[in-house]
């Protein structure tokens, strides 16, 4: 029986590799990364670490996404600096450095802007119909995608905010419960 | 030996059968292999890619929740709460956790598991979910505390369930 070798010998006395395995393991690879990667989503900002509660509620993403919706992240100053550059203590991951929608950032003191930009889509969100004051499947949502480690007083303006601008509905973003 | 070998031996005459299998093997015989080699740069190249931009996250959810009428909220503010709701309220203790307390249970909550369980127990004395629930967060208190709260009500099946702001 002949030996089982990764390249064959041809009659002519040329050596070339058997390609074959190679090629099903890089498929198999490729398969795997696209199935398993998420593509990023400019809604949600990268530096936050939303919370997980025990026993969580909260219902995944692909089974309960709002059509109209406005995602406010609230990102932490800490997740921002550069561990290298110093120490980064707790009270810098307690304070929010910017609130973010679709990547525009919003200053933590100035809530105007905020609240203008969740009143403008609100406006065009009703403009087109798409939400109807006593309907429940057609309502706008306001989603706090806050940073698990900021303080209560640097989120609760947000929520604030969505109530002025005449928002009705609220998605608290949260950690899915972990598979046991 | 020369019996059983193929190759042609000097000075011997012996006819070998090649039967027309064998014959047909060998003569047209063509190479039909595409080039894989664009194929293999291609391949390697967007695996290069995903291995570099693949980024895995945590599934994400959402706990869904309903906001008070627009102007409601200065009076939410100002008013006190009336006496019925059960009162969750949050403050910081060492080392950025945080504890709970509930009106009606004289002890410090500490773990969310322990506020699940009052929260279970009160519901079966009231013999209703409907009863209020305000969440109380002191200021420092992380969010990850706050969102623990209000999952835990949700779990004990609570439907109206609340934020409040403290005034100093």
């Amino acid at each position: 029986m002949a030996r089982q070798s990764v390249y064959h010998k041809g009659s002519s006395g040329d050596v070339d590799f058997n390609m074959t395995p190679m090629i099903d393991c890089t498929f198999q690879l490729i398969i795997f990364f696209i199935l398993a990667s998420q593509t990023a989503n400019e809604a949600y900002a990268k530096n936050v670490q939303p919370a997980r509660p025990d026993h969580s509620k909260a219902i995944p993403v692909k089974n309960f996404q709002a059509k109209n919706r406005i995602v406010v992240n609230v990102v932490s100053r800490g997740a921002l600096m550069d561990a290298k550059r110093g120490e980064i203590t707790d009270l810098d991951y307690a304070a929010a450095n910017h609130y973010e929608i679709k990547r525009k950032k919003y200053d933590v003191g100035d809530m105007d802007p905020l609240i203008e930009q969740i009143k403008n889509q609100v406006d065009r969100a009703k403009a087109a119909g798409e939400v109807v004051e006593g309907d429940d499947d057609r309502q706008f949502f306001l989603e706090v995608r806050a940073d698990k480690r900021i303080a209560w007083q640097d989120v609760a303006p947000v929520i604030r905010a969505g109530v002025l601008a005449g928002v009705r509905k609220m998605n608290i973003t949260a950690l899915t419960a972990q598979q046991q | 030996m020369a019996l059983s070998s193929k190759k042609p031996v000097e000075g011997d005459e012996t006819v070998h059968y090649n039967p027309p299998r064998k014959q047909r093997k060998g003569r047209g015989k063509a190479n039909m292999q595409p080039p894989l080699t664009p194929m293999i740069d291609v391949t390697f190249q967007l695996l290069l890619f995903f291995l570099l931009t693949c980024e895995f996250r945590e599934s994400e959810g959402n706990i869904p929740g309903t906001l008070p009428a627009k102007g409601n909220i200065v009076q939410q503010v100002q008013q006190e709460p009336p006496p019925d709701p059960i009162q969750i309220r949050l403050r910081l203790v060492a080392d950025r956790t945080a504890a709970y307390e509930m009106t009606g249970v004289p002890v410090v909550i500490n773990s969310p598991a322990e506020l699940h369980g009052h929260l279970e127990t009160r519901k079966n004395q009231l013999g209703s979910a409907d009863v209020p629930i305000v969440i109380y967060p002191s200021a420092d208190v992380p969010w990850d505390y706050v969102v623990e709260a209000f999952n835990q009500a949700v779990r004990a099946r609570f439907t109206k369930i609340g934020f409040a702001e403290q005034i100093l």
